[in-house]
């Protein structure tokens, strides 16, 4: 601001004036304030006064309320639950004083009587009553009356109040001096949680009656119990309060303490005014008042809060400030603008006369009538002249400006300064852009055209700047670089590939993320290049067609599936969408590109494609259908193989249910419905084989199995099963039945036949040896007769032809016996028992031995026991070795050896003989039916000896075969099963 | 036949003549076929023993000392006349000797169980045959001492 002297001397009367007038405004103000300051004063204490009556009269209210129960008490026997109620209701503390919680009585109980007192409660109808809180105390207190008994209050009910110190200390002095008495700050057992207050209790004595009272022991010993009543401080006061209007209230802060001093823990209530933030505002007046309650004292503080509007009426001091402020101001104007008015005549005066010397009127008013904001300034940096644009963009008049430094109004001078020395360094300076401030803060930022201007004799006297307005732009240019990271944004974080080619060469312009990462090329490399540069040339050629083709239709192309070769992931199938983009005239300008990676989607399109044929395949070899059956939405599928084993047309019949039972031939139908109905409902899967009736009359055979699958509630949801063609199975099932039955049938035909044929054979070889013997015997029988009684008339021609006659019958019947014999080996049935092999051995070699003194040598090996049929197994040694014997019977030194070796099933058995041996290509003949190796002149015989040997040892399940030379010997093996592998 | 019926030692059952001669042949070498019946079938033997049909006459209980029985017998069997012999207690006593070509087991096991007294095979060869036939007929006639039968 100017100082006084700066102040033109023509001016200082107004000056003046101004001054003795305020002074005079302010002293007048100030003492009519202090007045209206003592009444104020004076109606807070008076407030505060009946405040304190009030609460004061609230309580001794309560205090005649308890002491009419305690009366009550004192004047019946007994106070009942009931009567206590009625007492409660005739006062109905619920309605008439807000704050009381209730009217209780609390019962003193000794501690012997804790358990008889308990159990009376219960007995009145409270099975859960306790004394709480629990634990071992010398005497109890139990709060057994509490009305109203309801809410909050049923939490008190049974709570020994005497066992809490702050409420013992009331209880003890209301007994004590039998008064009543005021407890200190307490928090109410009514409280819940929710909007908890300090509380305080009220106790009133009860003797016994007819007990003396007059001093403390006799009160203590007379002590029956309490009269009580408990506050929530806040509810009895805020029923204090509510008498005052609301906005004297607000203004008025109540704190109440337990005790002298204002010790925030003693805060009983505190009052915080309906406005926000009340604590901050300032304290106007403060007052104390204390209350005695039968020695219970309270502090109740008292705070006038700023902004009493109703409360303090300073209407009087404004009115003499303002309006004596008005009439100096006025006096001020009125004498400045007399005074200002002369001295600008003068001014106007003579600009007139320097004007119409200098710049013209015209040039005058084209400078005015420029939109854009001219300035001049001198050489120093102060304003020489402003157009009326100025003095609107900086909301000062021309006068103000001029002269004044120029750098002042703009947001940052030192750039406007640094702007003005370059005007002068170069001439002028361009769009040189700077922001101007309004003095109502707004600002204008503008760019500026400025060059230096010259006086007639070519000095340069200051610098022309001329201002435009460029605020709208460079907010459209914010917003169009917004709008632009916004769109850049959105297609660089676009996760499919995007990019853009030019329509005339086709090379790539722009790319985004998606698409560096799925070609694996940076931007940098990608653009200003073709597709050439990156694809394989088919690849491109592609590309680059539909390019064309797109810019030539003008259209959108959407093309589903084409493969592209990338630089790291191989072959990638895209879904690509190119969108010709022209501009405004038609010519083409773009081709933009939308490609969505597909190469994953498709290959599980494949794979389920195959998948699923897989399946089907399978079904179809194996002739395995498979259906489900939504019990839910009631729908049938079926699969393929399904129709095909039904050889039902899909494109003419769906999947039903009916379609189904109408294949099933008809006998079985009944069984399969019952199946599928009975699985249901037993829960159990079924697994059925049953017919179907094809159109034509053939019959197939089916495996159907099914499992239904259940929801939590137990209902049917769905049902799966399969149905297997087995036809083919069945077929040759049924064939192999009827096979088998043929061939039993067949068997037990040839059994019998075999029957009737072994017994033939029986009858045949009973016959052999009792009819073919008897004309034997004849023959030889008359032939010795006739020898006996005709040797005279028989020459020995006649006498030897009838020996010739006679030995031949001998050995036909030799034949006969041993035909029987092999007959009956094969026949007979075996009867096992365990054979001494080597005793028998023996037994049999010395009843053959020769009694004709012709030397032989036998010897015997060990022969392990075998199992076998005794007589049998003789007939296999007696044969062996008569043999042995016979053949060695003409060798010098004939030897026989018998002796055993042991196989891995089976035993084997042998008897060597060093006689007249055979020739090894016969060996096979040696065990067959009238097979000899010699002539009967040689060795006689009949040839069965050995085929019965080999019968008999195949029966024992044995093996027989034999060694030999001619000349040197003979060696013939029969082996028997292992004695413990058979028939052991 | 009735000279015979007195003092009848050996009863000879055998259906095949030739056989019979032979076998009567053998005995009389050794005087023992003096007091012999030969009867071809099993009927006629249960006649003679049993004093039944053409026997009538004959006593019952006189003998023979020996039967000499066939088992392959028209009519009746050896076998059953083996039976009936044993079975019946005024007969039983009498040594039958069974003198067959058979030589099957089940034929020896069965007539041993009916009571045979003895089982011979007949051998082919005569010279054999002569010296059993003689050698039975001798032991069962002069060796053997049979008990006193009740008239």
């Amino acid at each position: 601001m100017s100082d006084w002297h700066s102040i033109p001397r023509s001016n200082k009367g107004a000056w003046l004036i101004l001054l003795v007038g305020l002074l005079a405004t302010g002293y007048f103000g100030y003492s009519v304030k202090s007045d209206i300051d003592l009444v104020v004063q004076r109606q807070f204490a008076s407030d505060c006064d009946a405040i304190q009556l009030k609460i004061e009269g609230r309580l001794q209210a309560h205090k005649q309320v308890l002491l009419g129960g305690a009366a009550l008490f004192d004047a019946s026997d007994s106070v009942d639950r009931n009567e206590w109620h009625a007492y409660s209701e005739r006062v109905e503390i619920d309605q008439h004083f807000n704050g009381i919680q209730g009217l209780g009585f609390s019962l003193l109980i000794p501690k012997h009587r804790l358990a008889q007192h308990t159990s009376e409660i219960r007995r009145q109808g409270f099975p859960k009553y306790t004394v709480s809180p629990a634990g071992e105390r010398d005497v109890y207190s139990s709060i057994i009356y509490l009305e109203p008994f309801k809410d909050r209050n049923l939490r008190a009910f049974g709570y020994d109040m005497y066992s809490e110190p702050v409420r013992r200390a009331a209880m003890e002095q209301a007994r004590d001096k039998n008064i009543v008495s005021l407890s200190g700050k307490v928090m109410l057992v009514q409280e819940t949680g929710k909007d908890v207050q300090a509380g305080t209790l009220m106790y009133v004595p009860v003797y016994r009656k007819a007990t003396p009272v007059r001093t403390v022991e006799q009160r203590r010993a007379a002590l029956y119990g309490w009269v009580y009543s408990p506050f929530r401080m806040a509810d009895l006061l805020h029923d204090v309060l509510k008498g005052r209007d609301a906005s004297e209230r607000s203004y008025l802060r109540l704190q109440v303490y337990d005790g002298l001093n204002t010790n925030p823990d003693n805060l009983l209530y505190g009052s915080t005014g309906n406005r926000k933030g009340a604590p901050s505002i300032a304290v106007l007046a403060t007052l104390e008042r204390h209350l005695d309650f039968n020695g219970k004292k309270w502090n109740i503080h008292f705070d006038l809060l700023q902004g009493s509007v109703s409360g303090i009426d300073y209407s009087k001091a404004w009115m003499i400030l303002v309006g004596g402020a008005s009439l100096s101001i006025l006096s001020f104007f009125l004498m400045l603008s007399y005074l200002n008015t002369r001295r600008n005549a003068a001014l106007i005066a003579d600009e007139l006369i320097a004007e119409s010397r200098k710049a013209s009127q015209y040039a005058r008013s084209l400078i005015e009538a420029s939109l854009d904001p001219l300035v001049t300034i001198s050489a120093e940096g102060k304003i020489t002249d402003v157009n009326r644009a100025t003095e609107k963009v900086t909301g000062r008049s021309r006068s103000e400006l001029i002269a004044t430094d120029f750098s002042d109004y703009f947001t940052d001078p030192d750039k406007a300064r640094e702007g003005y020395r370059e005007v002068f360094a170069k001439g002028s300076v361009t769009d040189y852009p700077l922001a101007i401030r309004h003095w109502d803060g707004h600002i204008t930022e503008v760019l500026y055209n400025a060059s230096v201007y010259h006086d007639e004799s070519g000095d340069v006297v200051g610098v022309f700047a001329a201002a435009r307005d460029v605020t709208e732009r460079s907010k459209a240019e914010a917003a169009l670089r917004k709008n632009e990271h916004f769109l850049d944004s959105l297609i660089e974080h676009l996760p499919n590939m995007l990019f853009v080619k030019d329509a005339k060469d086709l090379k790539f312009v722009r790319f985004n993320k998606a698409g560096e990462a799925l070609l694996g090329y940076t931007r940098d490399e990608l653009l200003g290049k073709s597709d050439y540069d990156f694809f394989p040339g088919d690849q491109a050629d592609f590309f680059i067609s539909k390019d064309r083709e797109i810019i030539a239709r003008r259209e959108m192309l959407d093309i589903a599936d084409e493969p592209i070769s990338t630089k790291f992931l191989g072959q990638r199938y895209l879904h690509t969408r190119k969108i010709p983009v022209f501009a405004d005239d038609g010519s083409p300008l773009y081709l933009l590109g939308i490609s969505e990676d597909i190469t994953e989607r498709k290959k599980a399109d494949e794979q389920l494609r195959r998948s699923e044929h897989g399946l089907a395949e399978a079904q179809r070899i194996a002739r395995l259908g498979n259906w489900e059956l939504d019990l839910v939405n009631n729908t049938l599928t079926w699969s393929d193989e399904i129709y095909r084993i039904f050889e039902i047309d899909p494109e003419q019949f769906g999947a039903s249910y009916q379609a189904f039972l109408d294949t099933i031939h008809p006998d079985d139908r009944e069984m399969v419905n019952s199946a599928y109905a009975d699985s249901v409902k037993n829960r159990k899967p079924y697994d059925i084989v049953h017919r179907l009736l094809m159109k034509d009359g053939r019959v197939k055979y089916v495996n159907e199995k099914c499992e239904t699958y259940f929801g939590e509630d137990g209902n049917p949801l769905r049902s799966v099963g399969t149905v297997h063609d087995i036809t083919a199975q069945k077929v040759a099932e049924i064939a192999l039945t009827a096979l088998k039955d043929d061939l039993e049938n067949r068997v037990r035909a040839r059994t019998t036949e075999l029957e009737a044929a072994n017994k033939e054979l029986e009858a045949f070889s009973y016959s052999v040896s009792h009819d073919l013997r008897t004309p034997l015997r004849a023959i030889d029988g008359f032939s010795h007769i006739l020898l006996e009684d005709y040797a005279g008339k028989l020459d020995g021609e006649g006498k030897r032809l009838l020996n010739v006659v006679r030995d031949n019958t001998s050995r036909m019947g030799q034949l006969i016996d041993d035909i029987l014999k092999f007959s009956r080996a094969g026949r007979l049935e075996l009867t096992f028992s365990e054979i001494d092999m080597e005793s028998m051995a023996r037994e049999v070699c010395e009843e053959l031995r020769p009694t004709d003194g012709h030397e032989l040598q036998v010897e015997i090996g060990h022969l392990p026991p075998a199992m076998g049929d005794r007589a049998m197994m003789r007939q296999v040694f007696v044969n062996l070795l008569s043999n042995a014997i016979k053949f060695s019977r003409a060798k010098e030194g004939a030897r026989i050896e018998m002796g055993s070796s042991a196989g891995e099933n089976e035993t084997v058995y042998f008897v060597k003989d060093n006689g007249a041996g055979f020739d090894m290509q016969y060996s096979d003949k040696l065990f067959g039916v009238f097979q000899r190796l010699h002539s009967v002149t040689e060795f006689d015989g009949t040839g069965i000896g050995l085929a019965i040997v080999k019968r008999i040892v195949t029966r024992h399940g044995g093996r027989v075969w034999a060694e030999g030379k001619v000349n040197e010997g003979a060696t013939v093996y029969f082996s028997l099963p292992s004695k413990e592998k058979d028939h052991g | 036949m009735d000279s015979a019926v007195e003092e009848v030692e050996i009863l000879l059952v055998e259906d095949n003549p030739t056989d019979a001669e032979l076998c009567i042949r053998a005995l009389k070498k050794n005087n023992l076929a003096n007091k012999l019946v030969w009867v071809k079938d099993g009927a006629e033997a249960l006649d003679f023993i049993f004093a039944t049909g053409t026997f009538v006459r004959r006593p019952v209980g006189s003998g023979p000392k020996v039967i000499l029985l066939d088992l392959h017998l028209p009519k009746v069997s050896g076998m059953e006349v083996l039976r009936r012999v044993k079975s019946d207690e005024h007969t039983r006593t009498i040594p039958v000797v069974v003198l067959t070509s058979s030589k099957e087991d089940r034929d020896v096991a069965e007539s041993y169980q009916l009571g045979v007294n003895s089982y011979i095979s007949k051998p082919v060869e005569f010279d054999e045959f002569a010296k059993t036939v003689s050698e039975l007929g001798l032991y069962w006639l002069l060796v053997n001492h049979p008990p006193v039968l009740p008239k």
